[in-house]
Parts: C-alpha cells; structure tokens; sequence
C-alpha cells in the first residue's frame, strides 16, 4: 500500500456556464519520504490539485470522481471533522506567498501556539517551546524575539521560513509546497529550497512541490509530473523527465528556460496560450501549439506510453516507439 | 536544535503585561500625538466627573428634600440675581444644575456605552456570519438588516418606548427607563455594524491566511471568530465612536420628547 495515491482525480467547477473539468484523470502516488515535483504553466491545475488531496475546494469546485488514498484513508470520502485531525496535523501545507499566509494581527507566536493547541491537549508554556524550538530548526536568529513580532516586522524570507516552521509543527509526513519560493527574490529562493529539503530529508518527510521552475524541481525532487490544461502529460523520474523529456510540451519548457539560450538572443518560447479550460480543444488538449501535430491528435486523446521510467501522453511518442519496436 | 525543551523554556523570559505595553508601538505613537492626548485628558475628565458624582456635586438631584422650588429658575453665577449655592442655577424645579449635569453625565455615558455594546455585539454576530458562510445565509440576514434600516432609530425607539409606557404605566416605565433606551438605541442601529463587519469578512475572507488557517486545520468557528474577527477592528473602532455620540443624542431627543429618562431623574 502506497503512502499517497491519487487514482483518477477529477474536479469539476460548476459554474453559471456549465461544468468546466479543471482536473481531469490525474493519478499518481508518493511513497513516505519522496519527493514530487508538479510543474506547468499558470492555469494548469497544480494549486487544484493540491487543494483536492486536502479536499479544501471552496465552492464551485468539488471533487466529482477519483479517490486520494492517504494512508489508508480515502480523503475525498472523510467528514469535515475527520478532515481536520490530518489537515495541519497529518499533512501540512505551504502557500506561495509568505506576505499574504500570516494572520497580520496575530503574533508569530500567537499563531504557532493556536495550532499546536487546536490539536493537542499541550499548555501555554510547552506549546511556545515547541514553536520555539521549529524556529530554530528553520534557523530563524533568536526565536524567542521572534515569537513577540508582528508578521510585518519580519522580512519576506524570514516569513517564510516560519511559515516552514509552522507547517513543521505538527511533525506532519506529508507537505505540499504551493510554489513556495516564487515570492521571493532568487538568493533566499536557493535557501528556502535548501532548508526545506535538508528538513524533508532528515526528518524523512515526504514533498509535492508545485512550481514552474524547473531548476527548483530538478534540484529537490525524484519524480516529476507535467501538467497541461487539467491533465498529466508526463510522468516520471525527475532526471529523465529534465534530461530526456519526450512530450512536446515539456520538450518546449525546458527549451524555453534562459540558460538555453545564448546571451543576446530571444528567449524561447512556445507559441500561443494554454487554453482557457471551457475551451479544451478535442483530441490532445496541447495539438494547436505542438510543432509536430498529426491528424490524431485532433481527435482522440492520447493514452500513456511507457518510455524508460516515464509515462508520456502523446501519440507521436507512441508512433515512434511503435516503429522503434518494429525495427526490433 | 541541541538544546533541551527545559534550557529553552529557561531562555524565555515571557514580559510582562505593563512592560510589553511600555515597549509597544500604541503607547509610543499615543505620546507624540497631542490632539490624542488632550482628547484622552478630557474623556477622562468626564468619566471622572461621571463617577465622582455623589462625591462632587453639591446637591443631590434624587433627593426631594434638598429640592426647594423656590429656588427654580434661578440664573448661573456670572448673571444678576444669581444665587451663591448654585453655581450654574437652578433648573425649573429648582434643582442645581451643576449636580444635575454632573448625574446626568452618568447616565449618557452608560447608555451611550452600553447601547453601542449590544449594537456591536448583535451586528458583528450576525455581520460575521452573513460575511463568513456567504449564500443563503447572507442574503437572508442581510435583508434583515436592510429591514431594520428602512425604519429609523427615532421612529421605532418612539413606538417602542410609547406602547410601553401606555401598556404597563408610567411608573414601571421609569424603573425601567435606562434599560429600555439601551435595549432600543440598541437593537435599532445595529445594522450598521453587521454590514460594515461584513464587507469587511468579504474582503478578508479570500485572502491566504484564512486557506492558511484551513489547511492548518482549525474550525470554521475558530477561524471567524480569531483569524477574521481582529482584522475587522478597526473600521468597527471608527464607528463605535461615532455610534456613541448618536446613542446619547437619542437618548437626549427622546428624554425631550418626554420617552427617554422620566423628569423625575436627570
């Protein structure tokens, strides 16, 4: 039994305008410890995605098939109380921007206390020392000062590292990092990523990290997923996925990231926009961008096919193992 | 990471109440404002007056036997025929005015105050709720409020206070008189807080820290009431301040349209 596994995922939002699919069949899993990287673009269903493991969707969205199995635990199925006692508890959650996380009328340590209370029985004094000692894991200087400050009198850095802290708090297995670094300028990035990793390591607790930077994801995760437009592309090991990656789409990220590209010349990019989700066009949602569009992808959607350690939904791979396999 | 949870707890030194109030940023911008500070001075001048009233006010305005109606209408000090015992005169029944103002002082206060409490409690409840679960909640209680607005303070604090006067007598009025103004300044204008709370949650309620304190799993109530509640002070500061000055001036245009405190108290 795998720690986390994701079969089959769908949301929908009911809007005005009927339903719109903003995940569609999205299955993976997670053993304790490792490490996932979800990237794709703005839109793509990565911050749905992590809403729907925590089954947080506000409304319109709701979870209309699939399951998450969560140790043992189908967390689509539980009662908003049983919710509760994993959200914060068993699986933490980081959000993007360290600005906008933090209560700004509460103190550091106010927060911190209030979450180790609302779910363990622990007094005033045992809780602070608690929260003091997750601060210094995340290396925030004199954390006892800390505990008395205000949000808007730290740094966005610091801010996020006790936002890291916070989510540490519980001793959770699982984090999800909502685009965790994309708040902040590229030095604290590097050490945020750091720490979170070192921290995930020692304490052998397992990441889905949801960026679209693939530099970060290379760095810290195993596995990678590749998003488009509600739907997995391609799914696999980090290395293979950044080294060798067979869908257009991913072939054009990482194409399109500014250390290929010489000094002095234009920046890569894939021509047009994801499309809006009420318009998916049929077949392979990605076929009016794809440089290497056949007639098929306009028609049918495009299955998994198995290449090396990865799974890839394009139909132009599957032509190309097919023959591959022929000339065997 | 080294350290023991008992060397840590050592280390924190938690301050004390009076001393994080010396140090805080409210104590230190309250000091170099000198509008705030002449406006505090006088406030406190009048909750002292209100307070100290038994104690100041030469004549005793509840006392029969100290009221003499000989001496009514007699003008204040500064004016011809004035008279030596009543600094400011005398009203019509020949009550000192002075200690009458200084009584009266007391039950503005604690009508204002208390009128502007219910009204807050009864709107941030309901304002909280309609902002906080949005839908059919919010519409129905919202129109409640709008209701409610539709009829102005003075015109239901009038009905109100007049059947009952009519139904259980003047003289189980005036028992009952403060708490009947309080009751009715408050339940007539608390629609101004439950909107205001509202919109506030409205705009609080999508920002992250409110997805933050889900994921951390708290409850809905806890979320409201210590994640969005504190957010909203501060436009509900502002209109408590003005609510006061109304609830008293209510309570002053009814006590002159004979509805308010009976003659017989100041």
């Amino acid at each position: 039994m795998s720690f986390l596994r994701v079969n089959n995922l769908e949301v929908t939002f009911e809007l005005r305008s009927g339903g719109v699919q903003a995940l569609s069949d999205v299955s993976f899993s997670l053993e304790r410890g490792e490490r996932l990287g979800i990237v794709g673009e703005s839109g793509a269903g990565k911050s749905v995605a992590a809403f729907a493991i925590l089954n947080l969707l506000s409304r319109p969205g709701r979870i209309t098939a699939g399951e998450v199995m969560f140790e043992g635990q189908d967390l689509a199925k539980l009662t908003p109380k049983q919710m509760r006692t994993i959200r914060g508890n068993r699986i933490a959650m980081i959000f993007q921007d360290p600005m906008m996380t933090l209560n700004p009328v509460l103190t550091v340590g106010q927060q911190m206390v209030e979450c180790l209370q609302a779910h363990r029985q622990i007094s005033q004094k045992d809780a602070c020392t608690i929260a003091i000692r997750k601060l210094r894991q995340v290396q925030i200087p004199s954390p006892e000062t800390r505990m008395d400050q205000y949000p808007h009198e730290l740094s966005g850095g610091m801010r996020q590292r006790i936002i890291i802290a916070i989510a540490l708090l519980m001793d959770p297995v699982l984090i999800i990092a909502d685009e965790p670094t994309t708040a902040l300028d590229v030095t604290i990035q590097a050490e945020i990523m750091d720490l979170l990793l070192d921290l995930c390591e020692s304490n052998n607790v397992g990441l889905i990290l949801i960026t679209h930077d693939l530099g970060v994801v290379s760095q810290v995760t195993e596995k990678a997923i590749v998003m488009y437009a509600g739907r997995i592309i391609e799914i696999g090991p980090t290395k293979e996925i950044i080294n060798d990656a067979q869908h257009p789409y991913t072939q054009g990220l990482i194409k399109a990231l500014p250390q290929q590209t010489l000094p002095g010349h234009r920046l890569n990019q894939i021509p047009g926009s994801m499309p809006s989700l009420q318009g998916i066009p049929a077949g392979c949602a990605f076929n009016p961008r794809c440089d290497f569009v056949m007639d098929i992808c306009k028609q049918t959607l495009p299955e998994f096919t198995a290449s090396g350690g990865c799974s890839v939904a394009c139909h132009m791979v599957k032509v190309m193992k097919d023959q591959a396999r022929q000339e065997d | 990471m080294s350290d023991s949870p008992a060397q840590i707890a050592e280390q924190l030194v938690i301050p004390s109440h009076w001393q994080r109030f010396r140090d805080s940023h409210l104590l230190h911008s309250f000091k170099k404002d000198k509008v705030a500070i002449v406006s505090f001075a006088l406030f406190v001048l009048y909750v002292l007056a209100a307070l100290s009233a038994p104690l100041i006010a030469p004549y005793d305005p509840y006392d029969p036997a100290m009221i003499d109606i000989m001496d009514s209408e007699i003008p204040p000090q500064w004016q011809e025929k004035a008279d030596e015992r009543f600094i400011l005169g005398t009203d019509s029944q020949g009550r000192d005015l002075l200690s009458t103002m200084l009584y009266g002082t007391r039950i503005s206060l604690l009508i204002g105050v208390c009128a502007v409490m219910l009204q807050c409690l009864i709107g941030v409840l309901i304002g909280l709720t309609a902002g906080y679960f949005g839908g059919r909640i919010d519409s129905f209680l919202m129109r409640l409020a709008d209701i409610q607005l539709s009829f102005s303070t003075m015109m239901v604090a009038i009905v109100v206070l007049a059947v009952f006067q009519a139904a259980f007598g003047a003289e189980l009025y005036a028992d009952l008189a403060i708490f009947m103004l309080i009751l009715v300044i408050g339940i007539a204008e608390w629609p101004q807080y439950a909107r205001t709370v509202r919109a506030t949650v409205l705009s609080e309620k999508h920002k992250e820290y409110v997805d933050a304190a889900r994921v951390m799993g708290f409850k809905s109530r806890r979320i409201m009431w210590t994640h969005i509640l504190p957010n909203t002070l501060s436009p509900l500061l502002v209109i408590s301040t003005v609510q006061v000055a109304n609830a008293i001036i209510s309570e002053a245009s009814l006590s002159f349209l004979g509805l308010g405190m009976p003659v017989s108290q100041p």
